[in-house]
């Protein structure tokens, strides 16, 4: 038992009292994401406000008084609207390619007529370019006022009245004040961060663990100093446990740190809108996810171990577990698909080491997370780390893998 | 007390070694069918060229192999059975002195008392004994990556006599050291005799062999060929010297005789 925390000091104080691993493991990811969801949401917000305050070109065959009319309003900014002469359509589309014009709005001759006289039914043709975004928004912006305020418009002059329109109301109570909204306050998860978080953290955790581990076991091996602790009368499997132990500490606290920078980050980045303005989760959500975290550190932990033991060099054992890195980044883009159908999955696929906490992270961030299978993942994943800890006692024990360097 | 008995070392090539080495053999005979015996409180050395099987023999005597065949055992403890009691009584040092970089030689020296689990006060009290013995208390509390080689070298004796063993293993004891660096690792060999160590070094060095050993085994492609005091090997070869004596043993024992041309 000696041995076990022995070895395990060991590699926390090479970690924390050297400030180049310091720095490199904890301080400049988190300083880099930061940077990096800070830049995405100020370009963001650049963008957004760029796109408002922009005022489409719009060109417009056939216009009336009566349609300038109806078009009118603070709705939109119709400062450079311009008429034009049917002629002239096929030179404003080819503006419009050019991306020179933002939209072409094309009124039959009839327009006003027709509607008066319930003789057929008049069709409105907007052009636009996709590929320009401003023009693609116009489109959007039109479209909208055609079929609600201009539409609105001449129904009301045909029944008689803007007031006449006004036959029911939804959720317009007398009083305002009465709230429609059913959610439970505490669940209210959302959906940008049940799918984004868990993949992130499932990923970053095993990066985390595979820099370190390769380097606390093949480093050693490489460094030549793994004799020295195999000649010690300590057991084989204290000190694969106290460097498994040390290992996990790192990965849980470098994990922590990297998830709570980005639940902090994206909503900034992201905009609140999108992400529906950060979250709150209760305290036992959040030891729920703390557990998840620790036993996939655990687990992550054993794999990179297993897999190091059998490199010469730290590069070698990069090599090896590469491969691995690949599998977590799969199980990850799988959970985002899944992150969509609102829990309910079939409690065996919980069991599944990473994808099963990717899953569990996913059903706690958008308040969906079932105790059945936050348990089940855990066990699991505990129970196979434990297995692959024995597997690697084992291989402590063989000179074939330890003495080959 | 050391005692080999009859023991084969058959390394097994990796796939990656047969490629490294480009051949089509999958195992190695490291060691054929070695015995000998090591007194209490002897020198004793086993001399071999390059890939002779010294380490190997010196690796499985100190536990960190098991012998394909044969056993050994040290101080009556078997090696392969009782390896932890065996490596609480043993010390295994080499020329290539391997300390993690970025630790000062003080944490070691604690860190290997705990893994040996030692009293805190006589580690307290050994590492004062022995920094004093090599004269490396003025490094004690600077990094590794920052001393020289031979400072390295006293610090790893010291780590490495921690335990006060009984008997020591040294693995090619001066190479690649100056020879004060060199002269001052046999005094402390002598040292250790006087205290009544059991003592086992590997060379091809053979002065060092000359100055420093009671008894000598030569070995010439993982057998032994020989074995006595200088005196006997210089008799039974009719040389002059330790070294005239080693190329005749060489000379009639080993298969690459033709490409050496001797
Ligand atoms: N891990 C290994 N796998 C395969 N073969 C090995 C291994 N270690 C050593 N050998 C081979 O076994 C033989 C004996 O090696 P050993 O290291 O014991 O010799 P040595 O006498 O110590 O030589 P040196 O003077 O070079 O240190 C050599 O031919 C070597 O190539
Ligand atoms: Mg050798």
């Amino acid at each position: 038992m000696e041995a076990v925390i022995t070895v395990f000091k060991k590699e926390l104080h090479r970690i924390f009292k050297d400030k180049k691993m310091l720095f490199s493991t904890f301080v400049l990811p988190v300083f880099i994401m930061i940077i990096i969801y800070g830049l995405v949401g100020n370009m963001t917000e650049k963008l957004q406000k760029e796109m408002s305050q922009y005022s489409p070109s719009v060109y417009i065959v056939n216009s009336t008084d009566k349609i300038q009319k109806a078009m009118a309003g603070p709705v939109l900014d119709l400062s450079r609207v311009s008429e034009i002469d049917g002629m002239a359509a096929e030179d404003t589309k080819e503006l419009i390619k050019a991306q020179a014009a933002d939209l072409l709005i094309v009124f039959p001759a009839s327009f006003d007529a027709d509607i008066e006289n319930d003789s057929g039914m008049p069709n409105v043709e907007i052009y636009y370019n996709p590929d320009n975004m401003n023009s693609a928004n116009a489109y959007t912006m039109y479209l909208e006022m055609m079929q609600d305020q201009v539409y609105k418009s001449y129904l009301a002059d045909k029944v008689g009245g803007a007031d006449k329109l006004d036959i029911f109301t939804v959720n317009m109570k007398a009083d305002g004040e009465a709230s429609y909204e059913l959610s439970d306050e505490d669940n209210s998860g959302s959906q940008m961060l049940a799918t984004l978080v868990p993949y992130m953290v499932v990923i970053l955790l095993f990066s985390g663990a595979m820099s370190m581990g390769t380097d606390i076991i093949a480093g050693e091996k490489e460094r030549g100093t793994m004799a020295s602790l195999l000649l010690t009368p300590a057991k084989r499997s204290s000190i694969a446990m106290g460097k498994l132990l040390a290992l996990t500490v790192i990965t849980v606290i470098s994990a922590t740190l990297y998830s709570v920078t980005m639940v902090i980050m994206v909503p900034k980045a992201m905009g609140e809108a999108l992400t529906g303005g950060g979250f709150n989760i209760t305290v036992g959500q959040g030891a729920m996810v703390f557990a998840i975290i620790i036993a996939l550190a655990f687990f992550y932990v054993n794999v990179v171990t297993l897999v190091s033991v059998f490199a010469k060099s730290v590069k070698e054992a990069q090599s090896y577990t590469t491969p691995f890195m690949i599998l977590v980044v799969i199980a990850g883009v799988l959970t985002m698909f899944n992150s969509f159908s609102s829990g309910g999955q079939n409690i065996f696929l919980y069991a599944i080491p990473v994808y099963g906490s990717a899953l569990c992270l996913s059903d706690i961030f958008s308040g969906t997370a079932a105790v059945g299978g936050f348990a089940v993942n855990v066990i699991c994943t505990l129970l196979i780390s434990v297995l692959l800890t024995m597997v690697i006692s084992r291989v402590f024990d063989n000179e074939h893998v330890m003495m080959n360097s | 007390m050391i005692q080999v008995n009859n023991i084969t070392k058959i390394y097994k090539y990796s796939l990656k070694m047969k490629r490294e080495l480009n051949t089509k053999e999958t195992h190695r005979k490291a060691v054929e069918k070695l015995s000998f015996t090591v007194k209490d409180g002897e020198i004793f050395g086993l001399l071999g060229t390059n890939g002779a099987g010294k380490t190997t023999t010196l690796r499985c005597i100190a536990t960190l192999l098991k012998p394909t065949e044969g056993d050994i055992t040290v101080n009556g403890l078997d090696t392969v059975k009782d390896a932890a009691k065996v490596r609480e009584r043993l010390s295994l040092l080499t020329n290539d002195v391997r300390l993690d970089p970025q630790f000062t030689p003080d944490y070691l020296f604690d860190f290997f008392g705990h893994m040996r689990e030692i009293p805190d006060d006589i580690i307290a009290a050994r590492k004062e004994e022995l920094f004093r013995y090599f004269d490396v208390n003025r490094y004690a509390d600077k990094k590794i990556e920052e001393l020289s080689t031979g400072t390295r070298q006293k610090i790893s004796l010291a780590i490495s006599m921690i335990h006060d063993p009984d008997i020591v293993i040294f693995d090619e004891p001066t190479t690649g050291l100056d020879i004060i660096t060199a002269s001052s690792v046999l005094d402390y060999l002598l040292d250790l005799k006087k205290k009544g160590k059991t003592i086992l070094i590997s060379t091809h060095i053979m002065s060092e062999a000359e100055k420093l050993c009671d008894r000598i085994a030569v070995l010439v492609d993982g057998r032994k060929v020989a074995q006595g005091t200088l005196p006997e090997l210089l008799e039974e070869t009719e040389a002059d010297n330790l070294e005239g004596a080693f190329f005749k043993y060489f000379r009639d024992n080993s298969k690459e005789v033709e490409r050496w041309r001797l």
